[in-house]
């Protein structure tokens, strides 16, 4: 379907209203899951190996990736009966109440624009390194400036970019793991005896690699966030997002694996672009080219993907009256949420300017962290509050309650993990939204309509 | 001027051209469009609850 064939005419626009349309099937939602967070690969998830030597790694890469496997599972659940943009914000809506609602809103659009600022000050650096003279601002002013556009003229035409970009970046995995020749222990690059590292810091090692572990995998739960604009809601949200799912496990088993066995571990451990660094070590110059373009890609898809989930966050709080009606308005010729996403541009560009990467990027996975802990708690309640058969669902979680169990208790984890070694960062994290829930409580709430606020009418839950 | 100095102009250049058509096509549909119409309206029937959602 081309996005040109669901344009409404002016008169309609004029009788309904300008609205999202309905246009992206799984592959759209493999792209945007995927793309937001395939950058991950890239970089940020070697600091596991720092943590936790090669072995380590591995762990934190499988637990976490429990995790999310079960974050998706209770993810694509409840989305499926909530076909409304804002994924996790709008479930908190329904089952956690419009407080619980805004916190998890603007840790939705924290989330996401802060990890889009941290995407495009890689790309500023990387485009730095070609060349001294290369100054990094324009480039990621430059890299905003596209992908906000792009946003701007319409989801569908974005997620198909995505989808491109993200699908090129993921193949360069596969190069440079072919370019390893592993299947052949006697010709191959891969240091087989020294793939293993141990645990240099024993256990404790593995938990605090966890925090880093959430590098591999953050961000898929952002597929949730445009089930309003799914042609099939019950269909495109799991097929894309569990396909998703087991795309990011195989690259992450693949990108451990090689840059394991390319690189030594300390040095793993520290370096800025580990995927790039194991494709230097290969020494063959079509795969070095591949893994930079490959970063670079990444990065974009990334940054892309973000740009549509946070203005999905901010558009339907603001929809909701949460926060100003105002930002929810929807272009009537791109039917994009053009208000929330030119708002969150500036914030972005602005995180951008710090060059803080590291403190952008932490803000970021705490509030995605918090995010899961709620998600754990809201998947036990909506089975509580909606057994099966008390609502039509288009897709059914098995072994209940083990998938929200997991995701809580993993989610924890990672906060614990995190305390130790960023604990000032996720105090300052607790303390700001601390202080959004006072503002939302003695000045906002006041506003909130609660008619607006609620429009899916489902059936009393049970014990209500 | 070297080339690596020019391209960071030109990178200025297109990001001014494109946030400013982003900003006038902002203030366009903000002036040619009433409210009642840019924040649209939606009802009960319009959220498939049943997630089979609208085809398209």
């Amino acid at each position: 379907m081309s996005a040109e064939s669901v344009n409404l005419t002016v008169q309609e626009e004029q009788e309904t209203g300008a609205r999202l349309v309905k246009v992206l099937g799984p592959v759209h939602i493999w792209a945007l899951g995927v793309g937001i967070v395939l950058v991950g690969e890239f970089m940020g998830w070697n600091f596991t190996v720092a943590k936790g030597g090669t072995l380590g790694s591995i762990i934190a890469c499988w637990l976490i990736g429990l995790l999310y496997v079960s974050l998706i599972m209770v993810n694509t659940e409840i989305g499926s009966v909530i076909p409304e943009a804002g994924g996790q914000y709008a479930m908190a809506k329904y089952l956690m109440g419009p407080l619980a609602a805004f916190n998890v809103g603007v840790m939705i659009v924290f989330e996401y624009t802060m990890l889009e600022a941290a995407d495009s000050l890689v790309v500023g650096e990387l485009m730095h390194s070609l060349n001294p003279e290369l100054q990094p601002l324009p480039w990621i002013i430059l890299g905003l400036a596209i992908l906000t556009a792009l946003n701007y003229r319409g989801v569908y035409a974005t997620l198909t970019v995505n989808f491109v970009i993200t699908a090129i970046a993921y193949v360069t995995i596969f190069i440079l793991l072919f370019s390893t020749q592993f299947w052949s222990p006697n010709a191959s690059l891969i240091n087989f005896p020294d793939l293993m590292s141990g645990l240099p810091y024993g256990w404790l090692g593995i938990l605090g690699a966890l925090q880093f572990g959430i590098w591999f995998y953050l961000g898929i739960e952002g597929t949730a966030l445009t089930a309003e604009e799914c042609r099939s809601t019950g269909r495109s949200l799991p097929v894309g997002a569990m396909i998703g799912m087991v795309s990011l496990l195989v690259g992450a088993t693949i990108t451990w694996f090689v840059c394991s066995g390319l690189v030594q571990w300390e040095t793993l451990g520290s370096s800025v672009y580990p995927l790039y660094d194991a494709a230097l070590a290969t020494d063959y110059s079509f795969v070095i080219w591949s893994l930079f373009v490959g970063t670079i890609l990444s990065c974009l898809a990334s940054a892309n993907g973000c740009i549509n989930d946070s203005s999905r966050g901010w558009f339907s709080m603001a929809r909701d009256t949460l926060i100003p009606q105002w930002f929810g308005a929807v272009h009537p010729k791109y039917h994009t949420p053009y208000r929330a996403i030119v708002f969150l541009a500036p914030i972005a560009i602005s995180f951008g300017f710090t060059g803080l990467l590291d403190q952008v990027i932490t803000f970021s996975i705490i509030s995605g962290t918090i995010i899961y802990v709620l998600m754990g708690y809201m998947g036990l309640k909506f089975r509580q509050m909606y057994p099966l058969g008390t609502i039509e669902r288009g897709y059914t979680s098995p072994w209940h309650p083990f998938p929200s169990v997991f995701l809580l208790i993993l989610a924890i984890l990672v906060l614990v993990a995190t305390f130790l070694g960023y604990w000032i960062n996720l105090l300052a994290a607790f303390v700001f939204y601390i202080i959004c829930s006072i503002w939302f409580v003695f000045h906002r709430y006041k506003f909130v309509d609660p008619h607006t606020l609620i429009k899916a009418h489902w059936p009393r839950p049970k014990g209500y | 001027m070297s080339i690596w100095s020019l391209m960071n102009y030109a990178a200025w250049a297109v990001s001014a051209l494109i946030y400013f058509w982003i900003i006038k096509d902002f203030l366009k549909t903000n002036r040619e469009y009433s409210e009642d119409v840019l924040l649209g309206t939606y009802t009960e029937e319009e959220l498939d609850i049943t997630g089979e959602g609208g085809q398209g």
